[in-house]
């Protein structure tokens, strides 16, 4: 009965590792961009939130109206003025290169620790209705936070949706284009930075709807950024690059393997599996489990 | 270096100056500049060591301090459990800690570009959660989450404790030493040629013959090696090692961020990073440290994107440049006027 309930919570929070990931998942995945900076993006958004809350008392999911836009923008302008001179410099087809992912951790640790001057390491609690309101099932044998269960929910219509946008739209054929070869792009006629900057735009606005779900069953800390950013990047390894769905299935598998495992070991050593998972499914399966072999 | 003027001293005039400040200046200052100039030294060591793979392959580990924290584990355990001196310790340190990063990376080093960095991170999580989790493996005490206090010796050189600051701090002055002739001597070396080789297409290189992997293993044990010994000495200067300070996240991109800043895959791009990066950090945090943390990694992370954009190659380079040109200036006058009054 225990390991039952051990697997529903791990689906609950794999549902919101997959969420978290997901806009990586777009970035990294897809367009090929190794954003470091993704857990410091998840962190801000995150305050933005907290500060909604504790300023306005505005609802993390009702501020989503307001941040997500914010982060569509600032993810497109960061692509446009400051990835674009770097990839420039690069070879067409280098995939990930380098310098973006040098950019990118100094990006990571300069708002990290901007947040941390701002707002100092204290954990600060977003105590909306969603934090504060439990799910109960099965006699309140299982209980959960409402906002993990809106986590789950908003995790499959992000994935819904950004898959739609890539398989079903002219958008994500040249998204899809770009990330394999920028010039052989270019040539077709594809506006390869606005392209880049839209898939930018477009992950950012991911990480801002995940924010709004962590800032309200999660502790805000600047720290969080490290916890969720490293673990994004495996989720996206193991799932697959460029699989949408694998970024589920990956968080789905931490969720588990974190939940599970607390039940025969502490829960700070059940970290340690989901790392030991990704090391050993990078060695011997390096395109990830739903990945396309290259 | 590449200088072609006719000074005597080959285009190394300011790398021997920059060698008698570092030897003398410390001498006056006061305790704490002391201890500052110890850190740039202790930094640019782990620069250095990170730099003798990871600049001269271009593959970026983010967890390089693992076989610090190896090293410093080892010997710290090896004192206090067996009273063995640190001086011996080290040595032991470093032979695991080689053994142990030419285990792991002949996996790993399938790996390319960003998944080698991911599955640093990875390692090096791995085993600080192991350690943080962990009193005792078998008879061996790791203390889990609370960490070593190295207890005090009474100041025994033999045991690595010392009264003055000046004793530890030329002893990191010459391990960094060692390790800038090690890298020096590798990048005049066939390996040296052969891991920049690696480093601009590693199929190229391949298809030339050369064992890509033996390579780059030959220069991680010897990394790993330099590293361990950085970690010995954290572990006796501070006197207190924990899983959140050895193996820490942020100390391993610190150490990636100097040698990156500085110039890898370059001798001495790891000492320029340091010298340029701790005193402003240790300064910075010094004057605001209460009011304000995080300051110094907010200024790491700033200067980072900056290098990156400006610099790509390092600020070693521009150093290297400006260094010259003022060389130029000060001795071809002191060449050409008794030519011109014969």
């Amino acid at each position: 009965m225990n390991i039952m309930m051990s697997v529903l919570h791990g689906l609950v929070l794999g549902g919101a590792y997959g969420l978290i990931a997901l806009g990586l998942s777009l970035i990294f995945g897809v367009i090929r961009i190794v954003n470091f900076a993704h857990g410091a993006f998840l962190a801000t958004s995150a305050y933005l939130y907290y500060v909604l809350f504790s300023s306005y008392g505005v609802d993390p999911f009702l501020g989503m109206i307001l941040v997500v836009p914010i982060f569509f923008i600032s993810g497109f302008l960061l692509q446009k003025v400051l990835i674009r001179p770097l990839l420039l410099r690069e070879n067409a087809s280098v995939l990930e290169p380098t310098s973006v992912m040098l950019f990118t951790i100094g990006l990571d640790y300069a708002m990290a620790n901007l947040l941390l001057m701002i707002f100092t390491s204290k954990y600060r609690t977003v105590n909306s209705w969603s934090y504060s309101n439990y799910l109960r099932l099965f006699n309140a044998t299982f209980v959960t936070q409402w906002s993990r269960v809106i986590s789950i929910i908003l995790a499959f219509v992000v994935a819904g949706i950004l898959s739609l946008i890539m398989h079903r739209t002219e958008l994500g054929k040249r998204i899809q284009a770009v990330s394999q070869n920028r010039d052989a792009a270019a040539l077709c006629g594809v506006d390869v930075h606005t392209t880049y900057g839209i898939a930018f735009g477009l992950g950012s606005a991911a990480v801002a709807i995940a924010g709004a779900c962590m800032a309200s069953f999660y502790l805000v800390s600047p720290s969080v950024g490290n916890v969720f950013g490293t673990k994004s990047f495996m989720i996206v390894v193991l799932g697959g690059l460029g699989s949408l769905p694998g970024a589920l299935l990956g968080g789905f598998i931490f969720g588990l393997i974190e939940s599970v495992g607390a039940q025969f070991m502490t829960s700070s050593m059940a970290n340690l599996l989901s790392f030991a998972v990704f090391l050993i499914v990078l060695v011997v399966k390096p395109e990830g489990l739903l990945g396309k072999k290259k | 270096m590449k200088y072609k003027g006719n000074s005597i001293f080959k285009g190394n005039f300011f790398l021997i100056v920059l060698g008698l400040i570092f030897i003398i200046v410390p001498i006056f200052l006061r305790t704490y500049y002391k201890s500052v100039f110890i850190l740039i030294c202790l930094y640019a060591l782990t620069g250095v060591a990170w730099n003798f793979i990871c600049g001269y392959v271009g593959t970026i580990s983010l967890g390089h301090c693992l076989y610090m924290g190896i090293g410093a584990y080892t010997s710290t355990i090896l004192l206090e459990m067996l009273g063995v001196s640190p001086w011996i310790g080290m040595f032991v340190g470093a032979v695991l800690a080689t053994v142990f990063g030419v285990l792991i990376n002949w996996v790993t080093f399938r790996l390319k570009g960003p998944y080698f960095t991911l599955a640093s991170i990875a390692l090096c999580e791995l085993i600080r959660t192991f350690v943080t989790n962990t009193d005792t493996i078998g008879p061996i005490r790791l203390k889990g989450g609370s960490g070593w206090s190295l207890t005090q010796t009474g100041y025994q050189a033999g045991l690595f404790e010392f009264s003055s600051k000046l004793s530890y701090y030329y002893i990191i002055f010459i391990m960094l030493l060692l390790a800038l002739l090690a890298t020096y001597k590798m990048s005049k070396s066939r390996l040296g040629y052969y891991l920049v080789a690696i480093r601009s297409d590693d199929d190229a290189a391949r298809s030339l013959g050369v064992n890509i992997t033996r390579c780059k293993l030959i220069a991680m044990g010897i990394s790993c090696f330099m590293i361990s010994l950085a970690g010995t000495f954290y572990a006796q200067y501070f006197r207190y090692i924990g899983p959140d300070t050895v193996f820490s996240h942020d100390l391993a991109v610190k150490i990636a961020l100097i040698a990156l800043i500085g110039g890898q895959g370059t001798v001495m791009g790891p000492v320029v990073g340091a010298i340029i990066l701790v005193p402003l950090s240790e300064l910075l945090s010094a004057r605001f440290a209460s009011s304000m943390a995080g300051l110094d990694l907010f200024i790491y992370g700033i200067v980072m994107m900056l290098v990156v954009f400006f610099m790509p190659h390092g600020i070693d380079e521009h150093i290297v440049r400006l260094a010259q040109k003022v060389e130029e200036r000060l001795f071809s006058s002191g060449k050409k006027s008794p030519a011109s009054d014969s």
